[in-house]
Order: structure tokens, then sequence, then C-alpha cells
């Protein structure tokens, strides 16, 4: 189980890195709503890519 | 020994299901504004007819004395129950006075499907149900995606006995929800971020498509409530495909992606902590159902020759393949086509993407991917026991945004019963269908009854207005088991038996 420090700790190789009470409210906004559109992103390429697969294979 | 509760039990329970029904019921009431902005006054009568004895009812059971303010397991899994079913009474009054419905039942049906964020709906002649009727839609639809967000946190995931449907390993502990005013907030802005990204993505592309004016608030808050909560209800019959825009579907896609994605890995993404998330087990078995039924997907659209180019097999598949992952039951065809057209493979990996649904802790249904992600870790911890010395105690560890969990035999046991109720519950439904019906086939019963369970809505034409009242009835109660889980549904009718029969 990860210690109160462990959640805090600064991820390696990030300055820009803060906790999360110390990051305003559009931060997070922002950062959540980029992640569900790169979620978004990831999977419709990867659904073109089998797409494109299926079809030259069958 | 089956203990009877006490008086002061009742009075909990009925005085916490008044609050959840007076908020439901005032919002419900401040419908009617809209409603006569609108001009059609007899919807905003049904509004308030609905609203008025359910707000009495909310403002006298808060009212009523309780001596002890804890919130008991007991007393919060049969409240969840009966607010639920309150709420889906109060909504079904103003649905069956709009005059599209049947009859009580149908409408009471429809209140349970946008409520338990399923989506199928009895309704008659949709495209010109009263618009502030399709509002009082999509307020169902965020009601019960918002009541299941703080369920979610606060039953399934309090002590981290997630593991459990609902978590009966805690069942001694007499507090459950510690961190409920925290479970508000991280709701209510999950909520506020879905809603804002889906508003004006939504809205603009409703407006290039070329959606009038006028109709464009109502069609946006309805559309961005049915991806957003993995509700389902659109404002026209049949698809969102009619709305002949990618631009749409791919932000539909986005909003179902993000309702069904826990609202911890929700917050994790907020703070970037990604780590957390790449190793979280409901994470990795969410991508990994992702890639299972994009994959069946494809093969089956290009199998059956449904499509003869790629474009189309990419388009109509991904937002299929969300759709079903995310039990949304949004889709870019008319739902009928998903038997007539798409094979065999394509409806059997939206069957079973259905089934297992998304994460566990988010507003979608199913039995949950973290659930099938423990299942599949039992399976290695018995490998693990087969090759091991004998005597020698396998370790299988999974990890919980960050948290380091052993699996024990109680988190599969519990997973394992889910997942059977869900499958007894699915066979069940597909039997009533079959029964009613001689023209249903197996694949439409399955792809109906496993659309309900896992509160999906895909609606592939085989319940509709007219059908036998054992049809709606059962289907209802499907709704209901699928969401409140089996635990809460059961424990709801053991507390009535136990008010008759207990000591």
């Amino acid at each position: 189980m990860a210690s109160p420090e462990r959640r805090d700790e600064r991820p390696a190789q990030d300055a820009s890195w803060k906790r999360p009470e110390e990051q305003p409210m559009w931060q997070h906004a922002i950062y959540g709503i980029g992640w569900v559109v790169a979620m978004a992103v990831a999977v419709t390429v990867v659904g073109l890519a089998l797409a494109v697969l299926a079809t030259l294979v069958l | 020994m089956l203990l009877a509760p006490s008086a002061d039990d009742v009075r909990a329970i009925a005085r916490v299901t008044g609050t959840g029904v007076l908020i439901f019921a005032t919002v419900i009431a401040a419908l009617a504004l809209p409603a006569l902005l609108l001009g059609e006054v007899n919807a905003a009568a049904a509004m308030m007819v609905g609203s008025a004895p359910a707000i009495t009812f909310g403002v006298l059971a808060r009212r009523l004395p309780v001596s002890t303010s804890r919130i008991t397991w007991t007393r919060a899994i049969v409240t969840a129950t009966t607010t639920w079913l309150a709420c889906a009474v109060v909504a079904a009054v103003p649905l069956l006075l709009s005059g599209h419905f049947t009859g009580l039942d149908a409408a009471f049906f429809d209140a349970v499907s946008g409520l338990t964020n399923t989506g199928h709906s009895l309704v008659a002649d949709l495209d010109h149900l009263p618009r502030s009727m399709v509002l009082l839609r999509s307020w169902m639809e965020i009601a019960g995606g918002a009541a299941f967000l703080l369920v979610g946190q606060s039953l399934l995931e309090a002590r981290r006995a997630l593991a459990s449907s609902l978590a009966p390993r805690d069942a001694t502990s007499e507090h459950v929800m510690p961190r409920t005013r925290k479970g508000l907030i991280r709701t209510g802005r999950t909520l506020a971020a879905l809603g804002s990204l889906g508003a004006l993505g939504v809205g603009t592309m409703l407006a290039v498509s070329g959606v009038p004016l006028a109709a464009l608030p109502v069609t946006t808050i309805s559309l961005v409530a049915a991806a957003a909560t993995t509700g389902g209800f659109i404002p026209v019959s049949g698809a969102v495909g009619a709305y002949h825009s990618i631009g749409l579907e791919f932000v539909l896609m986005t909003l179902m992606l993000g309702g069904a994605t826990s609202i911890g890995v929700l917050a994790a993404a907020a703070t970037r902590r990604h780590d957390r998330i790449r190793h979280d087990l409901n994470f990795q078995m969410f991508v990994a159902m992702l890639v299972v039924t994009l994959t069946g997907t494809m093969i089956g659209l290009a199998r059956a020759g449904t499509f003869e180019t790629v474009i189309p097999i990419a388009r109509h598949g991904v937002f299929s393949a969300v759709a079903a992952v995310t039990t949304t039951g949004l889709s870019t065809v008319s739902p009928a086509v998903f038997l007539s057209d798409f094979g065999i493979l394509t409806p059997a990996a939206l069957i079973i993407a259905m089934t297992v649904g998304g994460m566990l802790g988010s507003m979608s249904g199913g039995f949950s991917t973290l659930r099938m992600g423990l299942l599949a870790k039992g399976v290695l911890s018995d490998v693990k026991r087969v090759l091991q010395p004998e005597g020698a105690v396998p370790t299988v560890g999974w990890l919980r945004l960050g948290r380091r969990e052993v699996l024990t035999d109680a988190h599969v046991r519990s997973a394992a019963t889910t997942v059977m109720v869900f499958l007894i519950s699915i066979l069940t439904g597909a039997t009533v269908l079959l029964w009613a019906s001689g023209t249903v086939g197996l694949r439409g019963a399955l792809l109906t009854a496993t659309s309900a369970v896992g509160n999906v809505g895909l609606d592939v034409g085989v319940l509709a207005a007219g059908q036998p009242w054992y049809v709606t009835a059962t289907f209802t109660v499907l709704m209901l088991l699928g969401r409140l889980q089996w635990l809460g549904l059961f424990a709801a009718l053991g507390f009535v038996v136990a008010v008759f029969r207990g000591q």
C-alpha cells in the first residue's frame, strides 16, 4: 500500500508537477478532458488499423 | 436468524429516500418552466402533477425523527434500492401523462430505464414527444448516473473492499459512507467536466450538421446526457447516424469513454498520475476489452461483407464497439441492422462486451472490467498453486490506482457470484423473450437480454410498446438487477421479508 508520502511524490523528470491541491481547477479539467480525448483518439486509430488489416486479410 | 429492522431503521431509510426524492422531484418541477417557455402547457402540468406529491413526501420524510444518524450497511443498501424505485415512480407519472405510453407499466419501464442508465424505451412516437419530456428523460439519466457514481464511491469502493459486489466482507462495519462529501465533489466535477466538453463539442457538431437553432439546446442536452452518463436515450427515433456527422460521432464516443471510466482514474488523469492509471487492473482490463471487442467487430464486419470499403467498417465498427463496451447502447445504424446485416461474429463480440461493461466505479453497466480482471487473477492464482510445491501458498497481487492489494478467495468468490447472477439473469430474460414471441431468434433474445441486464439499451426491435406485461415486468427487474447488483436488490427484498418475519 502506498504511504501518504508516496502519494505526493513528484514524478521523475517532471519539474512542472504540482500536488493536487496546488493545481488550479482549470488545469484539473484540462488534463482530465485531454486524457479522455486522447483515449478516444487512440481507440479510433486502433480501430482504423484493425479495419484495414481485417479488410486486407479477409 | 432474521432480525426485524427497528422503527428507527425504517425512519432512517424513509428520511434518506425522501431527500433523494425531494431533489429529484424538485428538478422535475423546475422543468415545468422550460415546458411553458416551449409552449408545452400539458407537459408542464404533467411535471407539476408528478412532482408535487413527491416533494410533499420528501419534505415530510425529512422531518422524521431518527435517533441515530449512522449509516449502516443495511440502511445504505436498502436506501439505495428504495430511492431508485421511488424516483422511478415519480418520473413515471409525467411520462404516463404525456400520452406517449400504453400504460403505467410502460411508463415505469422507461423511468427505470432512464434511472438505471439503460436506454431501452417503450415510448410511442418518440419524434413527437414534447421537448420538455425529452429533457425529463435526460434528467433521469443524469440523476441515475450521479447517484450511481455516489453509490460506487461509498458502497462499492468503501474501505478498499471494492472486489466485492457490495463488499459483504465489510458488512460488519457500521459506518459505510466516510467520504460522502468528497464523493459529492468528485461526482460534481466529473459530470461538470464531461457536460462542458459535451455541450461544446456536440453543440458545435450539431450546428455544423444543420440542426435548426431552435432545436439545438434540447438536442444537445439530450445527446450529451445519453453519451456521458452511458444512458443512451436519444431525442429522435433511429440512430445518431441520422445526423450524418463523423465529428458528432467522435465527440459522443469521447463522452461514452469518459462515462465508462472510473471516477478514480479520471481523478488520477486530472492530476497527471499516469503511472497509477497504467498499472490499474480496472483500467488494464478496460483497454483489453476495447481491443478484443474492436478486433471481433472489425473481423466480423469484414467477413459479413456488410460494407465494401475500409472507412465505413472503421466508422460503424469503432462506434458500435465503444457503445457496447461503455454500455451506452447508441448506434450509428438502425439497431435492427445488427441482427440482419452484421453477421454472427460482430453481435457475438458486442454481447460479450455488453456483459462485461465498463470500469467499476464509473457510470457504465455490466459486471465491470475489474471483476473480470479478478477472475483472471483467480485463474492465475490456481495455476500457480498447482505448479508450486505442495503446501506453498501463492500470492497474487493487483494494483488499484497505485495501491497494492493481495488477491484473496473472497475477491474471486464475490466476482464469480456477480458474474454468475449476471449470466443467469441474461438467460432468464432471453427465455422470457423466446416464450413471449415466436418470431424472436436466439441472437435477438440474447442481445436484448444482455442489453437490459448490462444496462446498455441497444434496442434491436424486440422490445416494443404493446408487448405482454410479463415481458415488461421481467425487463424492468433485470434493469434494476443490473444496476443495483444482486446484493442490492436481494438485500432490499430480504429487508421487506424481515419486516414481517424477523424476530
